[in-house]
């Protein structure tokens, strides 16, 4: 409970003293970084000491109608893991930014930001509840648009948030689906009670999933799978944009517009991995179908990211790719059920991913003082920088090797996990689906190979006299550069492919509530052969032979086929596609409704009213014309009889009275007689 | 105590309308008796939500009748109830009027008939919150029609007479469907307490009475349209008499369609207009750009609310199987408002276009969630139109504030403001999230409660077509354009402004801005994080509306 509370309530502090004391800037900074140290220090002491009891949270929040979105928190194993890889990043990037940031004049404000990113990601790993996991996913996405934008007077970044956070609304639509369904099927959004109703399970039948304890559901003791598998719709939905899936992948390479180790924190480790974190969680829910899909789309993300990540140029750009791929591995895993092998390869891609972007700012941070550069993060320029620095140097090298899974690298073991998995896995494909799995055995090696394309450039390369220069890197950057490559390193996981003593592997299997029983099941006795071992290491090796064959060997002799280079570096193109597709079809919808608003609509009620205006004129027009003349008329015919009978303007009254009376005898004698 | 409180919502505004009046009065004194108007309701609304005595305060007096002879008497009553549906919506009124009277500090072009006018808008404005009579109701719905024509047509911008005019034809015509199916009901609409005191029986014998259409009931019976039943009899509003045209039982039809229908129609489309719903907007972009900022606040805070309010006070309650007949139709009007009045948004060029379009897409929702007929759309509907009145009042300011200082909002014309203006910035950016829906402000719990409301509708055979709740859903999407993209063109990137002399014109927020801004942005923080009070008040009022539409529902899920 304690730890919850802690957790939660260290950035919220952070938060609350922002407007007292953002005037100080290094006090502020400072201090937030001892919080982080302390929420840091908190989740893992409470990662060792834990005795694997789930702890359980719950205090209502409002209701309308059967809508009762508890605060419902759950810290299991599972949370608390997901909950040590945040904090550890985000004390990375806190102690990191110190140094980074440390020009910026807004940076208590940056500070500021981050504590709500840390505050909204703790949220969303503990909660438990399909609302409060919806509230938090919007609001860590909330927090990436404030980072992405940063600094928002620069038009590009400025225009990488909006894409980003437009992204993840799609996915969120999808999210707002499935919690309409499940809400409706099951009542509750809490996550152990809609566990609770498939224990009770006995699988799908005619497409119905059959409960056999009817009696805690009495009125939903048949779910349909249709609905099922359209709300499952919607959080896959939701996980491809979150996690940059292709084809939604195209927001993660532009968010890297924002600060460096915001990229570390947020596009590398841990808020691009919620939607993995949410597949674990709902990983008892998900149709066969979706499953299949699921498979299809990690595979295709995790070649295609492989695929663009090549003839990038940007340094940031580069590992973003290579971020979309890996995650598409993480998808592929828990498509395939290996919910451990997923979940698994989460945690040492966050540390050493982290690692990677931290030092690319690093690099990017020393390029920087250099004022002859035109590109800071153009890797042509960067030539020779590592040779310069050895000590980032040292670290790069730890990291790329944990990313290309090189045995005795943290990399290497999870990576294993998920391929063993894929190997045993791909038969459940139906068909022509059962070939797209191999793109991911291509992307293995492809991994290596854009690493040693980074590495080439980021070590051979003579740009610049970078030892002239007498650049020195801050301790700051060292100290959780270090930490990271520590974490890095094969020894945490066992060093063996035994996964059963492997400290992280054998806390991610122990017990949590909400797991379908025996999907795991691969782990044990079923990799004797070491099949797969031998044959990633094949891939390894000859993806070795082939980096030395084309950047050493052949070098400018080699001819990459130009549509190749620039499918890679376009990202296939889908930032074009979703431009035609989407972005103008809407705008343009938008314009065209506009017009019709105008010259349709509006005209259509105003027609009636010119119309009446019309009628109004044509009757006042009658009225002056006709019904006024013909009075007029009258008092005409009048005064001209007047004149007529009268004698003259010069007769006077009496002539006229005597007229008068005259005729006034006339006619009394005609009626008389 | 209750009784004069509820009263004195009307009066006050119109006794210090009064003191207006007094010559010599100077603009400033105008100015603070329309402020003192404002708290008052403020104050008096916001004792009637918290007052110990919950459950319903209601003043009940007769007011004037006309003996018909053998058919019986038609009655008119002084019937004013503050309940869960009334109490928030003057809340809300109490608002955005001291919001809107502060906004009117420099109002410099005839003081003293626009401070009288403002009054008389407060008075009729509580007054139509209030009435529990359908007449009554009427004649301070019409009301509000006139001074809001003068507001507009006089102290508006350069086409302020169209659009005055415009409105006013929009509304009135609004107001005479209305009017048709008010005559009809006050003949045939028992007046049960009425009707119960002259036959001196208790008010459920009376009912049975009249059921069985007996003998001794000729010449007795009293007509009445009550919106809300007497509390202390308990019996149901809307009795209609047996055999007549709006008897559920007998269902007499006109042109194939049971009178009930049409009289359903006719009321649904006169509040629509009001709302206002796609097709019969068009009044709302026009009314909003030409009127000046507080008086846009309160069209879009209250004017509009008055639409939805009706739906849920009388045609609902009135006609529910017409509301479950027609399902269809409300929850196909609201998806398209939804859509249609987003991208439209989306294609704005002026800001507070943009603005007025979005209020267009986000009525839509309330359409929605009314049509869903369950709890949690009700509730996410009626929620939307409080949380955005809140919305749309900082907006419409936000808007104000920037056409204050150089008269001219169209969206291209800035960018880079953050820089010039960051308190400006953070409170801007503020308004543009929570319109489109960011958890933590009010606006959310509205849209996913009306969104969960339309899918259990939506799956449940009797309900909504599925692709209902789906469009709506994605309608969360086009909102996060056109508010995004509208914010971070205004107010982020590079530093632009088309005029140079602009640059010495845009000072940060005054004090007087500050104090009408922050208010309402903390507002739809508060109704964002906390949403239980505002939802356990409607609870009640609502669930009574929802078991009445649920009996008429062909399938039960």
């Amino acid at each position: 409970m304690l730890t919850i509370f802690l957790l939660l309530g260290l950035p919220l502090l952070g938060i609350a003293i922002y407007p007292f004391v953002a005037r100080y800037k290094s006090f502020y900074t400072g201090f937030s970084s001892a919080l982080g140290m302390v929420a840091w220090v908190v989740s893992v002491m409470a990662l060792l000491l834990t005795e694997g009891q789930a702890m359980r949270l719950n205090t209502g929040w409002f209701k309308a109608g059967s809508f009762m979105p508890d605060l419902t928190l759950t810290l299991d194993m599972h949370a608390l893991l997901m909950l040590g890889v945040v904090s550890t990043v985000a004390f990375a990037v806190q102690v990191f930014s110190q140094a980074y940031m440390r020009n910026d004049s807004r940076i208590a404000t940056y500070y500021l930001y981050l504590h709500f990113f840390v505050l909204a990601m703790f949220l969303l790993v503990l909660s438990s509840n399909l609302l409060i996991t919806f509230v938090a996913w919007e609001l860590v996405g909330f927090s990436s648009w404030l980072l992405i934008g940063f600094w928002y007077e620069r038009p590009k970044a400025v225009f990488a948030s909006r894409k980003a956070f437009l992204v993840n609304r799609i996915g969120d639509a999808g999210f707002v689906l499935a919690i309409g369904i499940l809400l409706a099927l099951f009542n509750s959004m809490d996550y152990a009670t809609i566990q609770q109703v498939f224990s009770g399970a006995s699988g799908f039948n005619s497409g119905l999933l059959i409960l056999t304890d009817g009696d805690a559901y009495p009125s939903y003791t048949i779910v349909s799978q249709f609905w099922l598998t359209w709300a499952g719709a919607g959080l896959v939905l939701a996980v491809m944009a979150k996690s940059a899936q292709y084809p939604l992948a195209v927001w993660l390479p532009d968010a890297m517009q924002g600060p460096t180790p915001v990229s570390a924190l947020i596009h590398a480790a841990t808020m691009v991995a919620a939607g993995v974190y949410l597949l674990l969680r709902f990983q008892f829910f998900f149709t066969p179908e979706l499953l299949q899909s699921l498979i299809i789309i990690g595979s295709i993300t995790a070649f295609m990211g492989a695929f663009a990540a090549f003839a990038q140029h940007d340094i940031k750009k580069i590992l973003a790719y290579s971020t979309v791929s890996q995650l598409g591995y993480m998808v592929l895993a828990m498509g395939l059920g290996a919910w451990g092998a997923g979940f698994y390869h989460l945690i040492t891609h966050a540390f050493f991913k982290a690692g990677l972007f931290l030092l690319a700012g690093a690099l990017i941070w020393l390029a920087h003082q250099n004022k002859a550069m035109k590109d800071e993060q153009d890797i042509r320029e960067m030539g020779g920088m590592l040779r310069a620095f050895p000590i980032l140097h040292a670290l790069f090298l730890i990291f790329a090797a944990a990313l290309a899974g090189i045995p005795l690298f943290s990399g290497f073991y999870s990576k294993e996990a998920i391929l063993e998995a894929l190997f045993q896995g791909q038969g459940s494909l139906d068909g022509a689906w059962y070939l797209v799995p191999f793109l991911v055995w291509l992307a293995v090696p492809m991994t290596f190979l854009y690493m040693i394309r980074l590495w080439k450039y980021l070590y051979f390369g003579e740009a610049y006299d970078w030892k002239a220069l007498q650049l020195r890197v801050p301790p700051a950057f060292l100290v959780p550069l270090v930490l990271l490559a520590l974490l890095s390193l094969g020894i945490w996981q066992g060093l063996g492919l035994d996964f059963s003593s492997n400290f992280i592997y054998e806390r991610i299997i122990s017990s949590s509530p909400f797991i379908r029983a025996g999907s795991d099941a691969w782990v044990h006795g079923a990799n004797e052969g070491h099949w797969v071992t031998y044959l990633s290491l094949l891939l390894l090796a000859s993806a070795a032979a082939m980096a030395w064959l084309f950047f050493f060997f052949l070098k400018d002799r080699l001819q990459v086929p130009k549509f190749l280079r620039s499918l890679s570096i376009n990202n296939w193109y889908l930032d074009k596609i979703h431009h035609f597709l989407l972005v103008r079809p809407m705008l343009q919808a938008g314009k065209g409704l506009a017009w019709l608003d105008q010259k349709f609509i509006d005209p259509a009620v105003e027609i009636p009213a010119k119309t009446t205006v019309i009628l109004a004129s044509i009757i006042a027009w009658v009225d002056r014309k006709v019904v006024d003349a013909l009075v007029k008329g009258l008092a005409g015919l009048a005064s001209f009889t007047g004149r007529l009978v009268g004698i003259g303007k010069h007769s006077g009254m009496q002539d006229v009275v005597l007229l008068a009376f005259g005729l006034f005898l006339i006619i009394m004698l005609w009626l008389v007689f | 105590m209750g009784e004069y409180l509820l009263s004195s919502l009307i009066l006050v505004p119109l006794l210090l309308m009064v003191l207006a009046w007094i010559p010599g009065l100077g603009q400033k004194g105008l100015w603070v008796l329309s402020l003192i108007a404002s708290i008052w309701i403020l104050l008096a609304s916001l004792g009637l939500l918290l007052g110990s005595d919950a459950a319903v305060k209601y003043v009940y007096l007769p007011w004037f009748s006309l003996e018909l002879g053998s058919i019986g008497r038609i009655q008119f009553d002084y019937f004013l109830v503050a309940d869960g549906l009334s109490g928030p919506m003057l809340l809300l009124s109490g608002i955005t009027l001291v919001v809107a009277s502060l906004a009117s500090r420099r109002v410099s072009k005839y003081p003293k008939a626009y401070f009288s006018l403002f009054l008389l808008l407060a008075a009729s404005i509580s007054g139509s919150f209030l009435a529990a009579d359908f007449l009554l109701f009427f004649l301070f719905f019409e009301f509000m029609l006139l001074p809001m024509y003068f507001l507009i047509g006089i102290w508006g911008g350069p086409r302020r007479t169209y659009a005055a005019i415009k409105f006013f034809i929009y509304t009135l015509v609004g107001s005479l469907l209305i009017l048709v199916v008010l005559v009809a009901m006050y003949g045939q609409t028992l007046h049960v307490p009425a009707t119960a005191e002259k036959l001196g029986l208790s008010a459920e014998e009376t009912l049975i009475l009249l059921e069985s259409e007996d003998e001794s009931l000729v010449g007795n019976q009293v007509y009445g349209v009550h919106l809300v039943p007497l509390p202390e009899l308990g019996v149901s509003s809307f009795v209609q008499k047996a055999g007549g045209i709006f008897d559920a039982e007998a269902a007499l039809k006109w042109k194939g369609r049971p009178y009930r229908y049409w009289a359903f129609l006719l009321l649904l489309l006169g509040f629509l207009i009001k709302l206002p719903a796609i097709p019969v907007h068009t009044w709302l972009p026009d009314a909003h750009v030409e009127a000046s900022t507080p008086i846009s606040v309160i069209l879009a805070a209250v004017l509009l609310k008055l639409g939805g309010y009706g739906l849920f006070r009388i045609v609902y309650p009135a006609f529910p199987d017409a509301a479950v007949h027609y399902l269809w139709v409300i929850g196909f009007l609201g998806v398209l408002s939804i859509w249609f009045g987003a991208l439209n948004a989306l294609a704005q060029q002026d800001l507070k276009k943009l603005v007025a379009y979005s209020s267009v897409s986000h009525m839509g929702f309330v359409l929605l969630g009314l049509a869903s007929g369950s709890m949690e759309g009700f509730s996410g509907a009626y929620y939307q139109l409080f949380s955005h009145g809140l919305i749309s009042a900082l907006l419409f300011l936000v808007v104000g504030v920037l056409y204050d200082r150089v008269h001219d909002r169209q969206i291209s014309n800035f960018s880079g403001l953050n820089q010039m203006m960051p308190a400006f910035g953070f409170i801007a950016g503020l308004a543009f999230f929570a319109s489109l829906g960011l958890p933590g402000f009010s606006g959310f719990i509205a849209e996913i409660l009306v969104l969960v409301g339309a899918f259990a509708s939506g799956m449940d055979d009797g309900g909504l077509p599925f692709w209902m709740p789906v469009a709506g859903a994605l309608g969360l999407v086009l909102a996060a354009a056109y508010s995004l993209w509208a914010y971070q063109r205004v107010w982020m990137g590079t530093m632009f402004l088309r005029k140079e002399e602009w640059r010495q014109l845009l000072p940060d927020l005054t004090f007087r801005e500050r104090l009408m801004l922050y208010p309402l942005g903390v507002l739809t923080f508060i109704f964002g994080i906390w949403p239980a009070w505002l939802l356990d008040i409607l609870a009640p009022v609502l669930g009574q509306l929802h078991k009445q539409l649920f009996q008429y529902y062909t399938s039960i899920p």
